[in-house]
């Protein structure tokens, strides 16, 4: 399926000048704050006082001795790995149902989405415990099915979970990015498929998803970035807890930096997660080659 | 699609839909209790249907003292829209530099790019305060506005990015020798035929920015500029201050009505011309 | 659309240049400028200035500060305050944001237990020897505002730990609460009641039982000022082997339930189904509810205490910027605030039970407190427990703690556990400090 390069492959500087307004809000905008948290990494910064250089106290600390830093990078990995491949699956099949023409469609692509823009309020953190406490909506329906009760957060084996599908529910904008990519599809592409007979898993498998994948793979990277990095559910419904069973990474980050005020410590974490984010992303992206599929011959 | 599977296509819908929406109505319906009863119990009927009043939107909505939510709802406003429209502007016009030109350290630049979002903000809040307020910017929106202008909002250059390239290089080709140049093969080729990536950015740019609570909260000092994030934030005090939920409640459903009209108006773009031949029943 | 393109890249650039070299300020700024405190000015010229002042709360808070500033600047005509409140979340991440960046408000609402940290820094609060505390008790200003003999913050409340009373519960249960003057025979009536009452718990842990009871049992602060634990293992076990009773015994609500709520917001507690609950007294009017009477009595104590257990503290203290450009203003603001009639009688009760004794006389002259808080607060006062430090309630100590309470209370660890473990993690946190 490869286009042959063409009269493109030459030296082209005018792509910088359309990358001007990225570069100068770079260097305006993100460039110190990274060089400045970076060089905090390496200090003691209680934010009262200047910070000071105590070289790779920092990181020496994390390693060995900060019981805290191997358990919440642990609930986070295990809650990335659990909630973004259930949420992409889950909004890829609910956005090729919503992509129907069915009467009264619209209603509900609107009502799927209404969660996500409800984000990490403070109404949403009440209705979540509300649902899962001991007396709770979901225990009830279970104790009709005989099962139960649960404690959905307050046990540590299962808060994690529980506050993973928090971040299902909120599918809408992998749903909408879906729903976006859909609809790009060539439509001739599918009646060249009905005309060979395939079925429908079979188009599905060999024509949707393919056309699709660049969507794929720009929200399974953006949806592992943005999971390392959150924690506002787990602030607003379990605080962490119960014994830092849902201490999430960005929690231990906020915690560090705004309540212990050690900025310092907290920079230094962070650029252990940056590490562990670039080392994951450069690895989906290398392995995607395999299956992605660009309609622009791919080269970049 | 045959009856039978339509209804069935319904009933899952409509079951699902059920999940989806309990929150909402329950939020709405918090607003028509008293305290005690928002939290112990999960009905969405109020005890006492007879005294239902509009009482907690009339109270919530007139705030505190000067500052009330219509100010909050006009500060939200400003500064969203503003910073959606830039934000479409200058990512698309990034996206598509990277899409389709090749220069020296490209892949360099993408991957700074991309690294920018990979720093959780908790760490840069304090280096970018200190930059705004050496700029002079703390207490007005333009932390908000310049930012977005400039483009510093990876995510949405990444997916205009990928929506670009899924374009074929054809259409690019052929514009060339009709004569078109660059710029013109970007306003009239690439961004009409990106009109779902451009709602869906446009889309969720609104909602983040409509729902960020906690740079407004850092960047902005005065009442007279608060948003309707930090307005209803604003009377929750955990240390013995009474909080009128009910009124925090109602608050919290008016601050869903614009992004989710927009998305109503909008979503028609994300299926108009999806071609279900292939997914028929 | 090419000309908008092009108009953005332009105007980007025109931007960049201009911020590159605009030296602007705003007026926030300028009040904070670092430079020269300025002379102070003759009176009869009286300059027009703005304070900024900062402040967490609920409505009732801002309403009534709003209204003071508001007379202030009538008394002042040449002052105007520029009110900077916001609800509790994020507050202290904002604060400290400001100090980090130089420029924190004139005036600052601040919370007790953040004094430790903040205090790093000799001159982040000015000294406020200015303003008038004759009313003030000085044995609590020198145990808790004032720090290398300079007073940080003036006290704008008074809290006291205390045992809250849901009398409806105990009548229905049939038991006298004015018997539970023990721990023992909370834990014995605990029981009694969750045996009939499967849903019903005399007792709700706010996280607070165990400092009370370990501090009943050593008479020691946590962390030592010299930095030592003021406890050994022995003395520990004790106080984890009363969590370990009080949950195995469903005298309090089992942990799982309980973690989920804040206090107010606990449904047991809404519905009594709780009996008592050990807080401070500006919870009241939260913890209240059309469904139940309140009542305060005396902390339980051990037969052989070594100490109350008692906290007494300021509910939070109000300082100014020692940066600031309008220190003397500042303080006369405040000195208005908490000393002339009109101010308290405006402000009320909306920071708990006054501190200073003559604003808790004239508020109860005029109905403005709720006697039940000043009850509460004047039995605390009766018989305190020495101030705790900021080794103790530095923020990771607490944290580490919880957690270990938590492990118990879950059955995730045994008592003996608990208190190795105590030993040694909050010993490995005071390493750090001393470093």
């Amino acid at each position: 399926m490869k286009i042959k390069a063409s009269r493109y492959e030459k030296k082209d500087y005018i792509g910088y000048l359309f990358l001007l307004p990225w570069i100068i809000g770079f260097l305006l905008f993100k460039f110190y704050p990274f060089l400045m948290s970076f060089y905090y990494s390496f200090t003691d910064f209680n934010m009262i006082n200047p910070p000071e250089l105590i070289g790779l106290k920092n990181f020496i600390k994390i390693f060995t001795t900060d019981a805290d830093f191997y358990q919440s990078l642990k609930v986070t990995l295990i809650y990335t790995t659990f909630s973004v491949p259930v949420k992409l699956i889950f909004a890829l099949f609910i956005a090729m149902v919503l992509s129907m023409k069915l009467k009264g469609i619209n209603i509900f692509r609107t009502i799927y989405y209404l969660p996500s823009i409800l984000g990490g309020s403070v109404a949403v953190s009440i209705l979540w415990k509300f649902l899962f406490m001991r007396q709770g909506l979901v225990n009830k329906i279970l104790s009709y099915l005989t099962i139960g009760p649960i404690d959905f957060l307050g046990d540590p084996d299962v808060a994690l979970y529980t506050i993973s599908m928090l971040s299902v529910w909120q599918f809408g904008s992998s749903m909408v990015l879906f729903l976006a990519a859909l609809k790009n599809v060539p439509g001739e592409l599918y009646e060249a498929a009905a005309v060979d007979g395939a079925g429908k898993l079979r188009t599905f498998f060999k024509i949707t998803i393919p056309m699709i994948t660049p969507i794929i793979l720009f929200n399974l990277i953006m949806q592992t970035i943005n999971t390392l990095q959150t924690f506002t559910s787990a602030l607003v419904i379990t605080n962490g807890g119960p014994v830092k069973s849902t201490y999430l990474y960005g929690m231990m980050l906020y915690e560090e930096a705004f309540q212990f005020m050690n900025m310092g410590y907290a920079s230094a974490l962070s650029w252990i997660l940056f590490i562990i984010i670039i080392g994951l992303t450069a690895a989906i992206f290398k392995f995607s080659s395999y299956w992605t599929f660009y309609e622009d011959g791919g080269d970049f | 699609m045959s009856n039978r599977r339509q209804l069935i296509t319904y009933l899952f819908l409509i079951l699902l839909g059920i999940i989806m929406i309990y929150p909402l109505l329950f939020l709405f319906s918090a607003s028509f209790k008293s305290n005690e009863e928002i939290f112990s119990s999960i009905s969405l009927l109020p005890k006492e249907l007879a005294s239902v009043t509009f009482e907690a939107f009339r109270n919530g909505w007139q705030g505190v003292g000067k500052y009330g939510f219509s100010t909050f709802f006009t500060n939200s406003f400003l500064i969203t829209v503003p910073v959606v429209i830039v934000t479409i502007i200058s990512s698309s016009c990034v996206a598509y530099g990277f899409a389709r030109f090749k220069f020296p350290y490209k892949k360099l630049l993408f991957t700074l790019m991309i690294s920018t979002i990979m720093l959780p903000s908790t760490i840069i809040m304090i280096p970018s305060y200190i930059l705004f307020k050496n700029f002079g910017w703390l207490n007005t929106y333009m932390p908000f506005w310049i930012p977005a202008l400039l483009g510093s909002d990876a995510y949405f250059i990444f997916m205009f990015l990928q929506f670009f390239r899924s374009i074929p290089r054809e259409l690019d080709e052929s514009a060339i020798i009709d004569g078109c140049n660059r710029l013109k093969i970007f306003t009239k080729i690439i961004l009409p035929l990106s009109k779902p990536a451009i709602i869906s950015a446009g889309i969720f740019k609104f909602i983040w920015t409509w729902n960020s609570f906690v740079e407004p909260l850092i960047y902005i000092n005065s009442v007279s500029k608060y948003t309707v994030a930090l307005g209803l934030k604003m009377s929750i005090d955990t240390q013995g201050g009474e909080v009128m939920w009910n009124e925090m409640m109602a608050m919290s459903c008016l601050a869903i009505i614009p992004p989710a009209i927009i998305f109503f108006v909008a979503q028609k773009y994300f299926v108009e011309g999806i071609s279900t031949s292939g997914l028929k029943g | 659309m090419k000309k908008v393109i092009s108009i953005v890249l332009v105007l980007s650039l025109i931007i960049t240049l201009f911020v590159g070299c605009s030296k602007d300020e705003t007026p926030a700024e300028q009040n904070n400028a670092e430079s020269k405190s300025e002379a102070t000015k003759p009176e009869d010229k009286q300059e027009e200035i703005t304070l900024r002042y900062m402040w967490w709360g609920s409505d009732s808070r801002h309403e009534a500060t709003l209204a003071a500033i508001e007379k202030y600047e009538e008394l002042n005509p040449h002052i105007k305050i520029e009110p900077e409140f916001s609800g509790w979340d994020g507050y202290y991440q904002k604060l400290v944001t400001q100090l980090a960046g130089g420029t924190a408000a004139d005036i600052m609402q601040v919370d007790q237990p953040w004094l430790g940290d903040l205090l790093k820094n000799e001159s982040t609060f000015a000294d406020l020897s200015s303003v008038d505390t004759t009313n003030f008790d000085s044995n609590f200003l020198n145990q808790y505002c004032i720090f290398n003999d300079q007073l940080v913050g003036v006290p704008m409340g008074i809290n006291g730990l205390t045992m809250i009373i849901n009398t409806t519960f105990f009548n229905e249960v049939g038991i006298d609460y004015n018997a539970l003057t023990d721990w023992e025979s909370i834990v014995e009536a605990g029981k009694e009641i969750n045996s009939q009452y499967a849903d019903k718990y005399i007792l709700y842990d706010t996280g607070m039982l165990f400092d009370t009871y370990l501090n009943q049992v050593t008479g020691n602060q946590l962390v030592k000022d010299d930095l030592s634990l003021g406890f050994t293992e022995e003395e520990v076990l004790k106080a984890f082997q009363f969590v370990d009773t009080i949950y195995e015994n469903k005298v309090v609500q089992p942990k799982e339930e309980s973690a989920l709520f804040k206090t107010t917001e606990n449904p047991s507690w809404i519905d009594n189904n709780m009996g008592m609950t050990m807080q401070w007294p500006s919870m009241i009017n939260s913890l209240d509810s059309d469904n139940k009477e309140l009542e305060v009595i005396s902390i339980p104590q051990l037969e052989a205490a070594k100490a109350s257990g008692v906290v007494v503290r300021p509910s939070m203290l109000i300082s100014v910027n020692g940066k600031g450009s309008y220190i003397e203003e500042s303080a006369k603001f405040i000195d208005w605030l908490v000393n002339s009639d009109e101010g308290i009688l405006t402000l009320k009760a909306v920071r708990g039970v006054p501190a200073s004794a003559y604003a808790q006389d004239l508020l109860v002259e005029n109905d403005l407190l709720n006697p039940l808080q000043q009850k509460g607060v004047s039995m605390a006062l009766e018989n305190p427990r020495d101030k705790v430090n900021f080794y103790s309630s530095n923020a990771e100590v607490s944290a580490v703690k919880k957690e270990i309470i938590d492990k118990v209370a879950l059955d995730i660890s045994s008592p003996e556990e608990a208190a190795a473990e105590m030993i040694t993690r909050i010993q490995q946190v005071v390493d750090e400090i001393k470093n």
